[in-house]
């Protein structure tokens, strides 16, 4: 009788084929689902890989070995432990990149905690006096815009993410412009919260285009409702008449 | 096959024997039992680790425990017992005994699938029943706590969800099973059918990012490689349909078509080679 093994050149002959010819039916329902893992060189396929891997060895389980590494990051956050701290943020977004939480708060620590962490809390103050303390803060802060950059991978659609890169931008590098067109894409995007509206109004202000201002929170008002106190709709009407007086526009 | 002067006929009814036979030795094994309680302990530990948990609603984060249970442990489960009935009846003999009585060594080969994969399918089955247990137990607290937050009527779970999940994974693991009961009628070992299964498991979950790949990448090798990879595999990552069907986002029947057609051409294609291979193997 001859070995089982005779076979195997067949059999995997036979399996490309049948893969080819299913590969029609594969994409179909890869497009249904969305699953596409947007690989457009060979550095995505690395980052994609491991993200296949740990769904298949982890599944489901991914979330709370995730949120387990997270919690344990407070120990590393609570040192001071720069390298410690980037390590387990770092983790925990490769484990599980859905919870925008994780590249919020991650955003957060890199651009505010990190460079009191490097100067020390008693000269917290030269982060903003002296020219080395504002490299380090320019440092930091840059390299939580990376981190946010990373973040549009999972978090497409997400309009936070933009919000948070925005206020990076405004707060922290003093660049309007950027901070501008960050509070933009979080508009377009779509679900913006009401301050994001109100933001951008005054960035907008900021950078002296008034009469777009306007127009952005003119269009905002009409859709805000009358009895829901985080719209602030009172505080947006008053905006608008100080603008009109501002540009002498008639109400 | 004769016997007596006449040719046996191929009978559904001696594969179904060896089928239900399967199953009752799969479900009496320690594994199956273990990995049962050690899946619902795991979906029962979700309650406690709710309040670790930051990036979902407190009910998905259940219900990712739930189907992570069915993925993980479903797919360890289907390796181990597929590997060990399959080739322990091979490697104690007594397969020989079963094969010298006119039984044909693909009712064999299929009797034995049909009995695991339906082992598998019920323990996804007590999973689900457990998880929706689970969510339904939950939901109803949810309300007691706060009744003017959800209006009456609106469920929070959408449990048919919860079900097409699980029939998804079943059709995995048909593949997967399939796929093992490949491996063992060639293998000298159960070990390494187990860790073929294993790789297979990894690789086939991988498929999808090397399909994308080979179409990128410019160097021919790779670009082989990953074109190999992916049309020789099946795409395991096809049946990840877990992430919002607890939360209400629907899965389409033409889905769940698609899902079955895919899963029973595959399994098929693996049967048939098994059945070839073990024709071919000396016991």
């Amino acid at each position: 009788m001859n070995s089982s093994y005779s076979i195997l050149p067949y059999a995997l002959l036979l399996a490309l084929l049948l893969g080819w010819a299913l590969s029609s039916l594969d994409r179909s329902i890869t497009d249904q689902l969305g699953q596409r893992s947007g690989v457009q060189s060979l550095k995505d396929v690395e980052s994609q890989f491991g993200q296949g891997l740990t769904v298949a060895v982890l599944g489901g389980y991914r979330s709370i070995a995730a949120n387990l590494i997270w919690l344990s990051k407070n120990q590393e956050w609570e040192e001071r432990d720069v390298a410690g701290t980037l390590g387990k943020i770092a983790l925990a977004t490769s484990i599980d990149p859905r919870p925008e939480m994780f590249w919020l708060n991650g955003a957060r620590i890199l651009a505010n905690d990190m460079p009191t962490w490097v100067v020390g809390l008693e000269n917290a103050e030269q982060l903003e006096i002296t020219d080395e303390g504002r490299a380090i803060a320019r440092q930091y802060a840059e390299r939580a815009l990376a981190f946010l950059e990373e973040s549009r991978e999972y978090q497409s659609g997400n309009p936070r993410m933009h919000i948070e890169s925005g206020m990076i931008y405004w707060k922290k590098l003093d660049d309007v412009e950027s901070a501008a067109a960050s509070f933009k894409a979080a508009i377009d995007t779509g679900g913006a919260p009401y301050f994001a509206y109100r933001l951008y109004g005054e960035l907008l202000i900021e950078l002296g285009l008034k009469h777009e201002a306007l127009r952005l929170l003119q269009s905002h008002y009409e859709t805000l409702p009358d009895d829901f106190l985080e719209a602030m709709k009172p505080v947006v009407g008053d905006r608008i008449r100080l603008l009109k007086r501002e540009l002498n526009i008639a109400d | 096959m004769s016997v007596g002067g006449d040719k046996l006929n191929w009978s559904l009814s001696r594969t179904l024997v060896i089928a239900s036979n399967t199953f009752r030795e799969a479900v009496r094994m320690k594994l199956f039992l273990g990995m049962t309680g050690l899946a619902i302990c795991a979906l029962a530990s979700s309650f406690l680790f709710r309040e670790f948990n930051f990036g979902s609603s407190e009910l998905k984060f259940i219900a990712d425990f739930g189907f992570g249970g069915m993925t993980v442990f479903g797919s360890a489960l289907a390796i181990i017992v597929t590997a060990q009935l399959l080739l322990g009846e091979i490697e104690h003999r007594t397969a020989m005994t079963l094969l010298a009585k006119p039984v044909y060594r693909s009712e064999f080969v299929l009797g034995k699938f049909l009995g695991v994969w339906v082992t598998v399918a019920c323990f996804i089955g007590m999973l689900t029943l457990c998880l929706v247990l689970a969510l339904w137990m939950r939901e109803s607290s949810i309300r007691l706590d706060y009744p003017e937050e959800i209006e009456q009527g609106q469920s929070l779970v959408h449990y048919g969800g919860i079900l097409w999940f699980s029939l998804a994974q079943v059709f995995r693991i048909g593949i997967l099973c399939a796929l093992v009961t490949l491996f063992s009628t060639y293998a000298t070992s159960s070990i390494f059918a187990m860790v073929m299964g294993v790789l297979v498991w990894i690789v086939g979950q991988l498929q999808h990012v090397a399909t994308e790949a080979g179409g990128v990448v410019e160097n021919l090798v790779l670009k082989t490689i990953y074109s190999v990879m992916g049309y020789a595999l099946p795409n395991f990552h096809l049946f990840d349909v877990g992430e919002g069907l607890a939360m209400g986002e629907a899965l389409p029947i033409s889905l769940v078509g698609k899902l079955l057609i895919y899963g029973v051409l595959y399994s098929v294609f693996y049967l048939a080679v098994a059945t070839a291979s073990f024709n071919r193997r000396e016991l």
